[in-house]
This record gives C-alpha cells, sequence and structure tokens, in this order.
C-alpha cells in the first residue's frame, strides 16, 4: 500500500474527470490524528469517491515512547513499570507476559499461589479491556448509555486494582519473580462482589444491544474479513476467533497454570463487527467463570518464588538479618543478572497474541526488549476491512479491531 | 627446576612457573578464586579462607592464596563442597557484621557484598545480639569502625609493607581482636589514605569522602594529580561539578594502587572558597571584579603599547599548567612580545643531564624502572617526603626482588630502613661521598640514579662521569618538585633555552633578574608566586597575574585572571622521568578560564597569530616541533604515559646553577596550591603526625 | 409483508427491554462521586504523593542510603547526604539528608522507592492534588514531604516551614 500524495491539499482531485462524465471527485481525507474514533491519535488516510472509501492507509507513530529502546538502559526489574504503559488497558498482561519471559531466561519455578494470582488478575485486566472496548466502540456508533453503564463495572475492577497495587492504571503488580506485594486483606471480598454482579451486568448490555435493531444494522456485515486475509496480516485473539477459528493460546500453548482451569474458546463465524462484538461478550462470561475457579482453588503458599538473587527478601528479614540486607542493597542498586540467552513467551492479552522477546547478554539489564504486540497487527487488517465501504462503517470497523495506540507504537 | 609446571584447574590445562600461587594460576586461564585478605604484593595471610578449593589427593579444602603449583595437581574451585566452604565462611565472616550498609561509604563497591551476593546465603540464621564498638577517629583523614572489620590484615600489610610506615597493628585475641594504631589513639602516618582503598568493606572510611555521596551517582574521570612531579593517576569521583574523591582504585597509570595523601585527599583546593572567579583589575588602587572583555582588552591594550615603545617584559610561566600552555606562553613571549625574558621557578637541572648524556639512547629511567632495576642510588632527597610514587616503587621493589638500594643523603631518610648503605653528607659533599660507594656499586649489574638539587651544574656532569666508570648500565632521574616541572624545562620556560633544549640567541633573564630589575615594564605571571617571599624592584610596572586565588603576587597585580586548574582542562603533563601523561577535565568551576584560553584570547586582542589554541592543536605542533617530544598518541590518549626522550644534541647550560632550587616540601605541603587545601592543612596541625624525625633507632632492618 | 411485521416488532421488542434496562437504572441509587466537594476514597495501598516519615522521637527515618534514588526508574529523586553531629542531628542514623527532592514531573508513583527504603522512611501518602502551572514548582523539597513534626520533636529537627502545604 503506497501513502497517496499529499503534497497539494487534500482536496486535490486524483483523477481529472473525464468527458462527459459526471463530476465525480475522487478526495483525500485525513481521519485523525485528533478524532474521538480512533481513540488515541491514530490518522488514517482515507481516498474516497464520495462517501466510499477506495483506501484506507493507517498512518501510526504518533505516540511513540521508545519503550523498548527505554527497556535496554532500566534494570529488569525496572522494566516492569515500563511495561504497564505500553498497553495501557491491559497493563497487568503486559506485566505478566514480561515477567514470563525474564522467568524462563532465568528458569524460575513460580509458586502455585502466585500463578493463580496472576491469572486471575489478568482475566479481570481482560474483562477490564473489554469493558473500555464495549463502552467506546458502543458510544461510537451511538449508544451512549452503554458507555455509561461500562465505566461504573470498570470503575470498581479499577478498585480492585487500586486495592492490590496502590494503583488504578498503572499497577506493576506482576513482577519478575512473582507478585509485587502479598495480595491485600479483604481481596476476596472485593473481587467475589464483582463477579457475583458482573453477569447479571453483562446481561444488562445484551439487552441494551444484542437484539437493538440499530445495532445490528450498523454491525451486522460490517467489517468482514475472510480468515485467510485476517491471518496474512498477523492478526490473533477475538478477531480470528470471530471468523471461527479457535485460537486462544490460553488453550493451545498454556501459561501460568492456564491449563488448570476449565472455560470455553467462544468462536463465530461471520467475521464482522457483530461477531467480534457476540465474541468479546462471550470472553467476559468465560473470564468470570475462570476467576471464579481461581478463587475458589488459590493455592497456599508463598506469592513470590524462592529466589534471593533475584526477589527482594521479606522486609523483615531485611532489617534484621545482615545477609538479607546485603541481597537487598545489591538487588536494589544493581538489579539481578540474567543468564545470557533469548526467550520468546507470548500470552493472549485481550486483544490477541501479546509476545515479550527478551535477550540477555548476561548483565542486570536487557540487551533487548521487542514487543509483540497485538494492536500492531490487528490493525493492519483495516485497509482490506473498509475497502468499499463507507465512511461510517470505518468507525464500526476501526472500534471492532479494538486496538491501543500506546501497544501499536511502543 | 623445571621451567613450567603443568596442572588441571576446573578441567582446563595451566601452565605455570614454579612457585606460582595457585589463586595467581587460576587468574590466568580466567578462574576467579573469591578471596579477601589476599592481595598481590604483599605477604601471605589466609585469613579469611574465602580461596578454600578442592585439590586431588588432598584430605582436606585448601586455600589457593598459599598453595603453590605443582606439577601434575588437580584443582577444583566450583564443587559443592567448595561452595559449602565459602557459604560457610560468609556467614561467620557476617556474624558480627553490623546492619549498616544503608549508612555505610562502602555500600555499592563493597566486597563483601559483591561476594555475599555471589557466594553467600539469602538468609542469616543468627539472631544474636551483636557486639557493637563505637567509631574512632584515628586521623582528620582515616576513620575506623571496628564491627564492620572482617580482620582480613590487608591494610596493616599495605601500610607496614608497600608504605614502609607501619602505623596499624592488630590488638587483643580471638572475637574481639581489632585493628589499631601502632601509636596509641591516633596515626602517627603519611595520611595518604591506602588502607582506606584497599579496605575490602567499610570499616576504614575516609574523613573527606564519608556520607557524602554513593559510587554509583558519581562521574569518574581519570587525569593526573597536580601536586608533585610523580605524576600519578588519580581518579576523581565528581558529583554535581564537586570534585568527591580521588583514587586509584583500577591500578590504572604508572601508580598502579599507590597514591599519597595528594592524590588523593588534596583536590578540595579546587572548591576552597577564595577561588577567583571573575578577572580583577586594579581600578583607583584596588582590585576590582571585571569583566573578561574589559580585561582581556586592558591587558592586551598595555602589552601592545609597551612593545610598541619597546619596553622590557619580564614574563614567569608555571610549573603547574600544562605542554600546551607552557609552549604557547613561551612562543607568546618570543615571537608576540618578541623578549627571551621568560623563567619559571627551576627546581632540577634538567638541562645539564640532558646535556651530560646527550647521544645516548636508554639512559632516562622511568618510573617503573625504579621498581625493576636490581640497584638504585638516591642522592640529595628526601624521596618519600618529595617523591612518594618513587619512594613506593623503591620499597616495592626491595620487597619484591631484592633489589640494593644505596641513599647519600643530609639526614635521615626511610629508606635507610631497608638501603644496603646509607651515607650521611654535609651538603654540597654528596659528590665526593659516591666514592665511598664506588666498589659496591660495581658490583651491581645495573644502577638507578636518582639526584635532587644537590647535584646541579658541573656536578650533573662530574656524577654522569662517575656513572660511567661503574662499567655498569645506568639510568638517570633528575628530580624536579612540581606536577609539569619538568614539562616547563621541556618546553622552554627559560632564558637560554626554547622548547626541546634549542638554545636561544640573546638569553634573556632570569627570574631574580626579572625582580631585580627597576626598569621592567611589564611583568606578566601565569601560574606561579615569585613574590611569596621576593619583592618587585619595579614599583610602576604592569603586573598581569593568571591565578587560582589571590597569592602574595596577585596581590601586587594590576590585572589578574581567574585560572582553571589542572583539575579543570585538558591537555598533558610530564613527570618527573619525562613520562607524558593526559589531564582530563573533570570538574568546572564559573567564572575561569584555562591558561591555554587566556593567552589565546590575549593574543587575538593584540592581533599576534601564534595559531590555534586549544590543547589539540598546540599539543599537534609540540609533537611535531619540540624534540623528543614526538610521542605515540594513543599511548596517551588510553591513559598511559609515554616518555618523551629529548636526548640529541649538545645543550646551552646556564652558567648560574645556584638558580635552581628545590622548595623541599614534604608530604603535607605542595607550594602556594598546598595552602589552599584544607586536608594538608589538618594533617599539618593534627597533633602525632610529624613526620620525618628521625627512622627510630630500632627500625627494623629486614 | 409478515416477516417485515415480525422484524418491526421484534425491533419494537427489543428497543422496549433496552429502554427498561434504561429505566431500571434511573431508579437505581447514583455512584458518582462528587469531587472536589467531597474527597474522594482511597484503598489503604494508594500511591499517592511521597511521605518522608519521623521516628518516634521525631528524628527523621531517612538515613540517604541512596538506595530509592538507586531504584527508581524515572530518576526522579536527588538526594545530598550528610552527616549527624552531636550539635545536630536530623536523623536517627550516622548520616541524614542534607537535601532531598522528588521531581513530581518525572515521577511515575511506581512505588520503588518504597520497596526499596531499608528504614521505612519513605512512602506513599494518599495525596493527590499536585498539579501545577508551573513545572519548577514540582520539585518537591524534603520540607515538603516530611511528616508532619510530633509534638514531642526535638528542637533540632527541622519543621516545615510556614506556608508550605503539606502533602497529607
Amino acid at each position: 500500500m503506497s501513502e497517496p500524495d499529499l503534497s497539494s491539499s487534500s482536496l486535490t482531485p486524483a483523477e481529472e474527470p473525464t468527458e462527459g462524465s459526471t463530476s465525480r471527485r475522487r478526495m483525500v481525507l485525513n481521519m485523525g490524528p485528533q478524532h474521538p474514533s480512533t481513540h488515541g491519535v491514530l490518522r488514517i488516510i482515507l481516498e474516497l469517491e464520495g462517501e466510499t472509501i477506495l483506501n484506507a492507509t493507517p498512518d501510526i507513530g504518533y505516540l511513540h515512547t521508545g519503550i523498548e529502546k527505554e527497556c535496554e538502559v532500566k534494570t529488569y526489574q525496572q522494566v516492569v513499570p515500563l511495561t504497564d504503559r505500553v498497553d495501557y488497558l491491559a497493563n497487568l498482561s503486559n506485566n505478566l507476559g514480561y515477567s514470563l519471559a525474564v522467568e524462563k531466561l532465568l528458569q524460575l519455578e513460580i509458586p502455585p499461589k502466585a500463578q493463580w494470582m496472576r491469572v486471575l488478575l489478568v482475566e479481570l485486566t481482560r474483562i477490564n479491556s473489554h469493558l473500555v472496548w464495549l463502552g467506546t466502540h458502543a458510544m461510537d456508533i451511538g449508544a451512549m448509555t452503554v458507555f455509561l453503564y461500562c465505566f461504573r463495572e470498570r470503575e470498581d475492577l479499577l478498585r480492585i486494582f487500586e486495592m492490590f497495587s496502590g494503583q488504578r492504571m498503572m499497577t506493576s503488580y506482576i513482577r519478575v519473580g512473582g507478585l509485587a506485594l502479598e495480595p491485600p486483606r479483604g481481596w476476596e471480598q472485593a473481587v467475589g462482589k464483582f463477579i457475583d454482579a458482573f453477569p447479571s451486568k453483562l446481561a444488562e448490555y445484551e439487552d441494551l444491544l444484542t437484539k437493538n435493531p440499530i445495532w445490528m444494522n450498523r454491525t451486522k456485515g460490517v467489517g468482514f474479513l475472510a480468515l485467510e486475509d485476517l491471518l496474512d496480516c498477523g492478526v490473533t485473539g477475538p478477531m480470528i476467533r470471530a471468523a471461527g477459528m479457535k485460537w486462544d493460546i490460553r488453550k493451545d500453548e498454556p501459561y501460568s497454570s492456564y491449563d488448570k482451569f476449565d472455560f470455553e474458546i467462544p468462536t463465530r463465524e461471520a467475521s464482522d463487527v457483530y461477531a467480534r462484538y457476540e465474541v468479546r461478550l462471550e470472553e467476559m462470561r468465560q473470564s468470570v467463570r475462570i476467576i471464579r475457579q481461581a478463587m475458589d482453588g488459590m493455592p497456599e503458599g508463598a506469592w513470590v518464588t524462592s529466589a534471593p538473587n533475584v526477589v527482594l527478601p521479606e522486609r523483615e528479614k531485611m532489617k534484621t538479618q545482615i545477609e538479607a540486607l546485603i541481597y537487598h542493597f545489591k538487588i536494589v542498586t544493581e538489579g539481578f543478572t540474567v543468564p545470557a540467552g533469548e526467550a520468546y513467551v507470548c500470552i493472549e492479552s485481550p486483544r490477541g497474541e501479546l509476545g515479550y522477546y527478551v535477550v540477555s547478554n548476561g548483565t542486570s539489564k536487557p540487551h533487548r526488549v521487542f514487543m509483540r504486540t497485538p494492536s500492531f497487527a490487528n490493525l493492519q487488517a483495516l485497509p482490506d476491512m473498509v475497502k468499499g465501504r463507507l465512511i461510517a462503517d470505518t468507525i464500526a470497523a476501526l472500534g471492532s479491531i479494538d486496538f491501543v495506540l500506546g501497544d501499536v507504537d511502543r | 627446576m623445571a621451567d613450567s609446571v603443568n596442572l588441571t584447574i576446573d578441567g582446563k590445562a595451566v601452565q605455570a612457573a614454579p612457585g606460582t600461587l595457585v589463586i595467581d594460576a587460576a587468574k590466568k586461564v580466567g578462574i576467579e578464586i573469591p578471596a579477601f585478605c589476599y592481595w598481590e604484593g604483599l605477604t601471605l595471610q589466609a585469613a579469611c579462607r574465602m580461596c578454600l578449593v578442592e585439590v586431588e589427593r588432598m584430605p582436606k579444602l585448601m586455600t589457593a592464596c598459599t598453595l603453590t603449583v605443582a606439577e601434575g595437581m588437580v584443582v577444583r574451585t566450583e564443587t559443592p563442597l567448595v561452595a559449602e566452604a565459602r557459604k560457610s565462611m560468609l556467614e561467620f565472616v557476617l556474624t558480627n557484621h553490623p546492619l549498616d550498609c544503608p549508612v555505610c561509604d562502602k555500600g555499592g563497591e563493597c566486597e563483601l557484598q559483591d561476594m555475599t551476593f555471589r557466594y553467600g546465603a539469602g538468609e542469616g540464621r543468627f539472631d544474636e545480639m551483636k557486639v557493637h564498638v563505637d567509631e574512632k577517629q584515628w586521623s582528620p583523614v582515616v576513620y575506623f569502625d571496628a564491627p564492620r572489620c572482617i580482620l582480613c590484615y590487608r591494610c596493616v600489610r599495605i601500610c607496614d609493607e608497600g608504605m614502609g610506615v607501619d602505623a596499624l597493628g592488630v590488638i587483643y585475641r580471638g572475637v574481639v581482636s581489632e585493628i589499631a594504631p601502632n601509636k596509641e589513639d591516633h596515626l602517627q602516618c603519611d595520611e595518604c589514605g591506602m588502607c582506606i582503598d584497599i579496605c575490602p568493606v567499610g570499616a576504614l572510611t575516609s574523613g573527606m569522602y564519608r556520607y557524602r555521596t554513593r559510587p554509583w551517582e558519581m562521574e569518574h574521570t581519570g587525569t593526573i594529580c597536580a601536586h608533585c612531579s610523580n605524576g600519578c593517576k588519580t581518579t576523581l569521583g565528581t558529583r554535581n561539578g564537586q570534585i568527591i574523591r580521588g583514587n586509584n582504585r583500577d591500578k590504572s597509570g604508572i601508580n598502579g594502587e599507590f597514591l599519597c595523601i595528594k592524590g588523593r585527599y588534596a583536590f578540595d583546593f579546587n572548591s576552597h572558597p577564595e577561588r577567583l572567579q571573575s578577572p580583577l583589575m586594579r581600578i583607583g588602587g584596588k582590585l576590582e571584579p571585571v569583566s573578561w572583555s574589559r580585561a582581556i582588552g586592558e591587558v592586551a591594550r598595555r602589552f601592545t603599547e609597551i612593545r610598541e615603545r619597546g619596553g622590557r617584559f619580564g614574563v614567569v610561566g608555571s610549573n603547574r599548567t600544562s605542554n600546551e600552555e607552557n609552549y604557547y606562553l613561551q612562543k607568546f613571549a618570543r615571537q608576540g612580545l618578541g623578549t627571551n625574558n621568560i623563567d619559571h621557578r627551576r627546581t632540577g637541572d634538567v638541562p645539564a643531564l640532558i646535556d651530560a648524556l646527550a647521544g645516548r639512547t636508554g639512559v632516562l629511567a622511568t618510573v617503573k624502572d625504579v621498581y625493576t632495576a636490581k640497584a638504585s642510588l638516591v642522592i640529595g632527597s628526601d624521596l618519600a617526603q618529595q617523591h612518594p610514587l618513587l619512594a613506593y616503587q623503591l620499597r616495592a621493589n626491595w620487597r619484591h626482588h631484592q633489589s640494593h638500594t644505596y641513599t647519600v643523603t643530609r639526614g635521615p631518610v626511610r629508606e635507610d630502613k631497608y638501603s644496603v648503605h646509607g651515607v650521611r653528607v654535609e651538603p654540597g659533599a654528596e659528590l665526593g661521598a659516591l666514592e665511598s660507594l664506588r666498589d659496591q656499586l660495581k658490583a651491581e649489574p645495573e644502577l638507578v640514579i636518582l639526584f635532587g638539587d644537590a647535584i646541579k651544574g658541573e656536578a650533573v656532569r662530574r656524577l654522569v662521569e662517575f656513572g660511567d666508570s661503574l662499567g655498569i648500565p645506568v639510568k638517570y632521574i633528575c628530580l624536579v618538585d612540581y606536577s609539569n616541572s619538568r614539562g616547563a624545562v621541556d618546553m622552554g620556560l627559560l632564558p637560554h633555552l626554547g622548547p626541546g633544549y634549542q638554545g636561544v640567541e640573546n638569553p634573556g633573564m632570569s627570574l631574580p633578574e626579572m625582580l631585580a630589575a627597576e626598569d621592567l615594564d611589564a611583568f606578566w605571571v601565569v601560574g606561579a608566586n615569585p613574590l611569596e617571599h621576593n619583592k618587585l624592584a619595579a614599583d610602576r610596572a604592569f603586573v598581569v597575574v593568571h591565578d587560582l586565588f589571590l597569592t602574595e603576587t596577585a596581590e601586587r597585580a594590576d590585572v589578574v585572571f581567574p585560572a582553571a586548574s589542572a583539575y579543570e582542562k585538558n591537555g598533558t603533563v610530564t613527570n618527573v622521568c619525562g613520562e607524558v601523561q593526559h589531564l582530563r577535565s573533570a570538574v568546572q568551576t564559573m567564572g575561569v578560564k584555562t591558561d591555554l584560553e587566556i593567552l589565546g584570547l590575549l593574543s587575538k586582542e593584540m592581533r599576534i597569530n601564534l595559531g590555534m589554541w586549544t590543547p589539540e592543536s598546540v599539543l599537534r605542533e609540540i609533537r611535531q616541533t619540540v624534540r623528543g617530544y614526538n610521542v605515540a598518541l594513543p599511548v596517551i590518549a588510553a591513559g598511559g604515559a609515554a616518555q618523551s626522550l629529548p636526548l640529541n644534541g649538545r645543550v646551552t647550560l646556564d652558567s648560574r646553577p645556584e638558580l635552581i632550587q628545590s622548595a623541599g616540601d614534604t608530604l603535607f605541603t605542595s607550594g602556594t596550591l598546598g595552602r589552599y587545601s584544607k586536608t594538608l592543612l589538618s594533617v599539618l596541625e593534627y597533633p602525632g603526625v610529624l613526620y620525618g624525625e628521625a627512622a627510630e633507632p630500632e627500625a627494623d632492618r629486614r | 409483508m409478515a416477516s417485515k411485521i415480525q422484524d418491526a416488532l421484534s425491533s419494537a421488542a427489543a428497543l422496549a427491554k433496552g429502554m427498561g434496562v434504561t429505566l431500571k437504572e434511573m431508579m437505581s441509587p447514583t455512584i458518582t462521586e462528587d469531587y472536589p466537594d467531597v474527597p474522594p476514597k482511597f484503598q489503604e495501598r494508594y500511591r499517592g504523593v511521597h511521605v518522608l516519615q519521623r521516628d518516634e522521637n521525631g528524628l527523621e527515618k531517612c538515613v540517604a542510603c541512596f538506595l530509592c534514588s538507586a531504584n527508581c526508574p524515572s530518576d526522579c529523586i536527588y538526594i545530598e547526604a550528610a552527616e549527624n553531629t552531636d550539635s545536630l542531628r536530623i536523623s536517627g542514623g550516622e548520616r541524614y539528608a542534607r537535601i532531598y527532592n522528588i521531581d513530581y514531573s518525572r515521577c511515575i508513583f511506581c512505588g520503588y522507592c518504597v520497596e526499596a527504603c531499608p528504614t521505612d522512611a519513605i512512602t506513599h501518602g494518599h495525596g493527590f492534588e499536585i498539579a501545577s502551572y508551573d513545572t519548577s514548582t514540582l520539585i518537591w523539597r524534603k520540607e515538603q514531604l516530611l511528616a508532619p513534626a510530633s509534638p514531642r520533636e526535638t528542637q533540632t529537627a527541622i519543621n516545615p516551614p510556614p506556608g508550605v502545604r503539606s502533602p497529607v
């Protein structure tokens, strides 16, 4: 896809009107980078003929933060807060992906409680992310009410994250070696209350949208792309599941004890905006199921692994034993060293395959951290989805991709 | 005895010379055996027992630091047994170690921390009360916190063996053993700080660096010490434009681990509150701060005016400015002002030595030669006081190679402790006394002669003749006082010699002549203090001074330029052995300029074209034009020392050797600069450190 | 025709169902928080503006060990250490922080400094209203970060200067 020539004004006729024809003009329209429905600073260059889209070129990079590069000057544990900021709607998923990659290099065994807790937290993150998606997606299409309800539930989730970690979004709660802090007092009640109430809320969203004729008209048959085309673009996650492919890393390459949980992978065949909506809604139900299992079967034991050279010692020991104090001092000031090597770990983030590729040169700082972010790959499917459709369908298609610009640009 | 012994360490075949220690043999093939008490160059202690290794057919673990290699020996350093032994030793060492890491200065560069993190357990098993002993201050420089000490004896050994001072010892026994000064409750020593830098933990800390910052917060710049002529490399740790500490822990440079108090702690003159930070000009009889442009303009105007009416200039260079500055200054004086009235304070008769040795090669000794030569002869100098690095090298040579040292001095010196023969002479009788050593010296395979200002003028030629008559290879070092005294001579800050000892037509006035000349029109002093003890006879002379402080000379000046110190500039300096090393700017002080920049700006203002005034371009010119200074740039740039060899031709000599006079600085003084170092002043005043009265009569002769 | 009518009916039913949800929500209590009229509630672990704690004698807990600034991913803590003397005792340890600045235009409130602190001196308070029109005011000095001195506090410890807004 080559970028259209924008050297002159955006209303330049792309081809001279032929004699005798009605005066139909091609025009180029910049959608974004400051457009509410692009959910961040994304610019889409639309080539239009009337309302029909001839071509759409996403122009990314407006949110490029250099996070991948910055990882190279931070110690391994200091990278965790950076991963929070990659996909800022799925912070804990990013924490987890990165931690798993470093733990693979370190060959750390993570205690069951930490693994269960991680599963619980990333599933809450999935619900959180899908709620933001549903709310904003529905609002883009015109359903304002859903937005408010979704954000109400999200508020509960953010409180839970704050309860665990101290911050609502940038949690940095999942760390290399386990969790940052012991799970707080009363977390069972807080999480339990939420998942007890949440299915009925989900039903409410369905009442508002699923059968709603406006919703159906705006979404059914819109943004269709065949499964092969999606796979060619490297699309993963709910989008390919809505095209009939039963692929979910939690099931197919289980990590962090996902194989011990019982849940379904929802799929649809239509591969349109409506099918993606149905898949994501069903995923939230499955997440609730996983969270409930995690709470019921939460193992006893440590919430961090026992690796004195990696994990900070218990605070009580650090204050009373010189050995623990020295380890604390060294880990804090120099960080732990990771054996030279490379590791790729991918997890199923709310958006699809989130991969962390970490290269270590044996020092306490990563040589390279590459993030295979789902948003970047998923966004590539956009042009083919909207070609030949109307501008209004772009909004619906964009929303159904559910990308996060921080995740695209990093 | 075979030439080499074959052994296996961790499966690697190793060849080592007989007598090599296993710990050194392992290091050769890249296997690190941890140790606290082992220190290359010091006697063996085997006190810490961290270096235990498994040796085949030995019933127990062996200490690698005392075990010499043997044919067919099989050593293993990474077995579970060894790991367990290390872990247990660390646990033992940490039993009484206080939880001081957060407040301890060593935190972050502590060997005990490193070892514990690598080899130790992550948790302790002891929760008993620890024995507490209060911290003690032994001198303005040295503080001691006994509970942190792991009794590795490194400090005791470096003080006794390395420095020859023997100020530290161990008192009590068993669990309450403690390092203590040998002189009651304070140190009677050189205050060199070697014990502090060699300490693997934070038991010995320095008064200057104490609680100031953390190692990772500092930037480090390797440069050359600004004080004496030995040219030790010192790594300055700076933070926020302040020098926090100096050390040479990386053992780089010509001095290895060695630094005396000046290199390690006397950097504080740089941030002295009396530092000049603005040009001063005499307005209405008083020195007032003015702008740089006004000061430069005024000096340029007056100099031009004096030059045009054919007035007399007197130019005095410095013993501490860089080679580039010295070269540029003499070029300024000779080409720009048209005068040969240029001089500096002469502290050793280098031209006479260069002349006497003309045409020979391999006769100028380096600092390393002092460590490797089989025999050395010190004439007329208290080496330990005035040339601490050379003294350290000499002592190390005796310790490691049993070299022979001869001294011919006016009074007792520290070298007497190990010298083969020490001769006491009246001043002026040094040469005559050599005859009594002739037979002994003749028997030596080689000799390095170090001579001070007692040998000058014709005496230098006679000394070289004496050396020739011995029939053995002899190398010479002419001892000079300050960081670039040698460079000042090499660069031609002399009325009769230009750069590279090339004679000039119409030699100018020497420094005393300038001071005495009543008709001097301009007196220009760049980084010196000639009026400290003298008066300028020319009352009406226009006096320009570059200096860091308002010295006696600066107070007499009409214009004072605030100059940058050696720690604030780039360039090269030449040490006492003629070794050229690189100065690197570590900090900046607001308002000052380097002497080179001041000279350049002045030349520009006076419309004199003397070439570019960057250190690089001047060094290029020096390398191309000054004899013997075509030194290898990569060596210097990489922080090494390259010896300049100006031995190619006879030198016009000044007929007045009496102008050469060493300042006779001690370990705790450093000319005018030393007066502005609080550290040096504090140790001068501290009771009990008046070192150097006499070598104690019962001093052990080993 | 029949299908069209059926369509219309089912659409109307779906819309009615949706309106029902909206109606039901209208009856349920409001959950909107009335900030700034009502102060917001925080979880116990909330990571707000830092507080430098004092010990039971009113001395500062911070011993200027630099661990917080070493662990800080955004490099926002600046410390200068100095030694306690008998006449001027600021902290419980041998040394204290002569200068302790946090640059809130850099701080990301990740809590790494709190984890690193071996003396529990630096903690996260619940303060968050630090927005400013002038970024230079976002560098907070030790006096602004210190917990209020207790009445039993000794004379030697530094009192927050008058007019300095307490972070909590």
